[in-house]
């Protein structure tokens, strides 16, 4: 036989459920119901007290996302409105918090983390709001790339300038929907100096990418993506002077599958070769660019400058056998085999040329000045 | 599974959120993050009635969600409603501790009791006065279990850990707690009853001594 207390908590949990008391005390047995009901009532009465509303919780994850910046300075500038707020925060919020907001793709709290910006997202009260978040939170990625790189976690790093790309890529059609809907917003300078900031890291990794040591080729080309949304990211500043780009390098190892005047393409890697360009054979005699031939094996080494990859020096690894060497208009079989991590270059055909650009689009400027589709169209 | 347990109200709820940590536990970050979508408003709700600051409630519920995952092996699949809410808890205190210079050990312990902040105090109907009149005639022990589980909608599992009672023990304070409010509010109604007929007497006797 049933306890009276188990009886009365089972009719507690069916009242809080929304059932009717006169439901609810049908299941009951008979001699208890008289009791039940008045009890009930009182449950219902200390249900119905109305409760505090209280403010919603629109800052999810705000620490997690600022606490490990090292500008905090910057920060604070950039959420004046936060600022006393984060200070204290700094303060009181423990360590567990940091562990989730410094984790790195491949640590268990990291996709924590990733969650915990979805909802904050889900929760910024204006398209502005987001857009600013998601620009937080590519830094962020940045952050986790630099992080890999430096611990020679090659796998995760990828994974990350992956992850890096992806949340570029979203940021940069948010803004572009909001400058879309409210061209005034193009002149906010938290957004314009976050979109500045995102430019100078995103190319200073690229560099960085293109020094590290030793190759990986995946690394190479996850890279090649984070390139053409560092042009986009330049031209939705509006204002490549102030961005100051360092200048990329591009080492890349392969057979040549085009030659074409004074140009040379390794893959899809095209790099121009000019009166300071070095051609030389391994053992360090110059050579001249007519001896290069399709499926020679070369090292290019030079620098990404004016959106294309001017070589500074190429040295003939190997020619190709004779056998092999493919027409002039086909590719050979051999894939490049090895694609240093610099081989970050822009692949000039991925750049779009003036003549590309839908004439639509460079008539007509739908977004202010503010995110053209390629510096061709910011008119400067 | 016993047919009782079956028909139990909320008992699918309890078997959803027990899948959700099981995958959890085995490392399934959309499982925890189902579940923090399923406790973040009530545990933002029970840290922000204790602190009162709403950035603060917010961070501190980020915290306790942080600490949940870092510790998710640890909890029993059926358990993790009440953990989360022991997990909140033991935040509220640190940060008590933490933010003051000097802490009054008593004010923090009693950190579940206060309902001043949780109640509209100003739109209550007579009756609901009345009930939160009552209520503060019960033992700690039982005003604490009627708050949690009527004004805070937390269930007994919930309220097990964080008084650190056993299910069957809340639910038998529970009911002592309920009885006895009914007897309170039965000698208040008498009370009020009496008090209303002699009120009733004593103007009819002012009405005949008038005329």
């Amino acid at each position: 036989m049933r306890r009276i207390e188990d009886i009365l908590d089972n009719a507690i949990k069916r009242v809080k459920n929304g059932e009717e008391i006169s439901t609810v005390l049908l299941a009951c047995p008979k001699e208890l119901r008289e009791q039940l009901s008045a009890n009930l009532n009182l449950i219902k009465l200390g249900l119905s007290l109305p409760k505090r509303q209280i403010p919603a919780p629109a800052r999810r994850m705000f620490f997690l996302q600022v606490a490990p910046q090292p500008k905090i300075s910057k920060l604070s500038q950039f959420f004046s409105v936060y600022a006393m707020a984060f200070t204290v925060l700094l303060l009181v919020v423990g360590g567990t918090a940091l562990a989730a907001a410094s984790s790195v793709p491949g640590e268990k709290l990291f996709t924590l983390k990733r969650s915990f910006e979805a909802a904050q997202l889900k929760l910024a009260r204006n398209p502005e709001e987001r857009a600013k978040l998601q620009l937080t939170f590519a830094n962020s990625r940045l952050q986790e790339v630099n992080e890999l790189l430096a611990k020679n976690d090659q796998g995760q790093a990828n994974i990350a300038i992956d992850a890096l790309n992806s949340q570029t890529e979203q940021a940069l059609s948010n803004i572009k929907e909001i400058v879309a809907n409210n061209p005034s917003v193009s002149k906010d300078p938290g957004i314009v100096s976050t979109v500045k900031s995102l430019a100078t890291n995103q190319a200073q990794l690229v560099t960085k990418v293109a020094q590290s040591k030793p190759a990986d080729p995946q690394i190479a080309a996850t890279t090649q993506k984070t390139v053409e949304n560092l042009q986009k990211l330049i031209a939705a500043s509006n204002d490549q002077a102030a961005v100051d780009l360092p200048v990329a390098t591009i080492d890349s190892t392969g057979p040549i599958t085009a030659l074409s005047g004074t140009s040379i393409t390794i893959d899809k890697n095209t790099f121009d070769t000019d009166q300071n360009t070095v051609i030389k054979d391994l053992s360090g005699n110059t050579i001249d660019f007519s001896s290069l031939a399709l499926g020679d094996t070369v090292e290019i080494k030079g620098q990404v400058k004016d959106q294309k990859n001017q070589a500074e020096t190429v040295t003939l690894v190997s020619k190709a056998p004779v056998q092999n060497v493919p027409a002039a208009d086909s590719k050979p079989d051999t894939k490049p085999k090895a694609a240093n991590p610099a081989t970050v270059a822009p692949d000039s055909r991925q750049i779009m040329p003036d003549d590309t650009i839908p004439a639509q689009q460079s008539q007509d400027d739908t977004f202010g000045g503010f995110i053209p589709e390629t510096p061709a169209q910011t008119g400067n | 599974m016993s047919e009782n347990q079956a028909q139990r109200p909320g008992y699918k709820e309890d078997q959803v959120v027990a899948a959700l940590v099981k995958k959890a536990k085995q490392g399934e970050e959309q499982a925890f993050g189902e579940l923090y979508e399923r406790y973040f408003e009530r545990i933002y709700r029970f840290i922000y009635f204790r602190v009162n600051h709403k950035e603060i409630a917010e961070d501190l519920t980020e915290d306790v969600f942080v600490k949940a995952w870092s510790k998710i092996k640890h909890v029993k699949e059926e358990s993790f409603g009440g953990w989360v809410y022991q997990i909140a808890k033991n935040r509220i205190i640190d940060y008590y501790r933490q933010s003051k210079e000097t802490v009054d050990i008593t004010e923090i312990e009693n950190i579940l009791e206060s309902d001043e902040n949780i109640i509209e105090s100003t739109n209550l109907i007579i009756e609901q006065k009345t009930f939160l009149e009552l209520l503060k005639k019960l033992t700690p022990e039982q005003q604490i279990i009627i708050k949690l589980k009527f004004i805070e909608d937390l269930d007994n599992s919930e309220i097990s850990e964080l008084i650190s009672k056993s299910e069957g023990s809340i639910r038998v304070i529970q009911h002592r707690a309920i009885q006895r409010l009914q007897e309170l509010l039965d000698q208040h109604i008498k009370l009020q009853s009496s008090s209303k007929s002699i009120d009733n007497n004593l103007s009819n006797s002012k009405f005949n001594a008038q005329n």
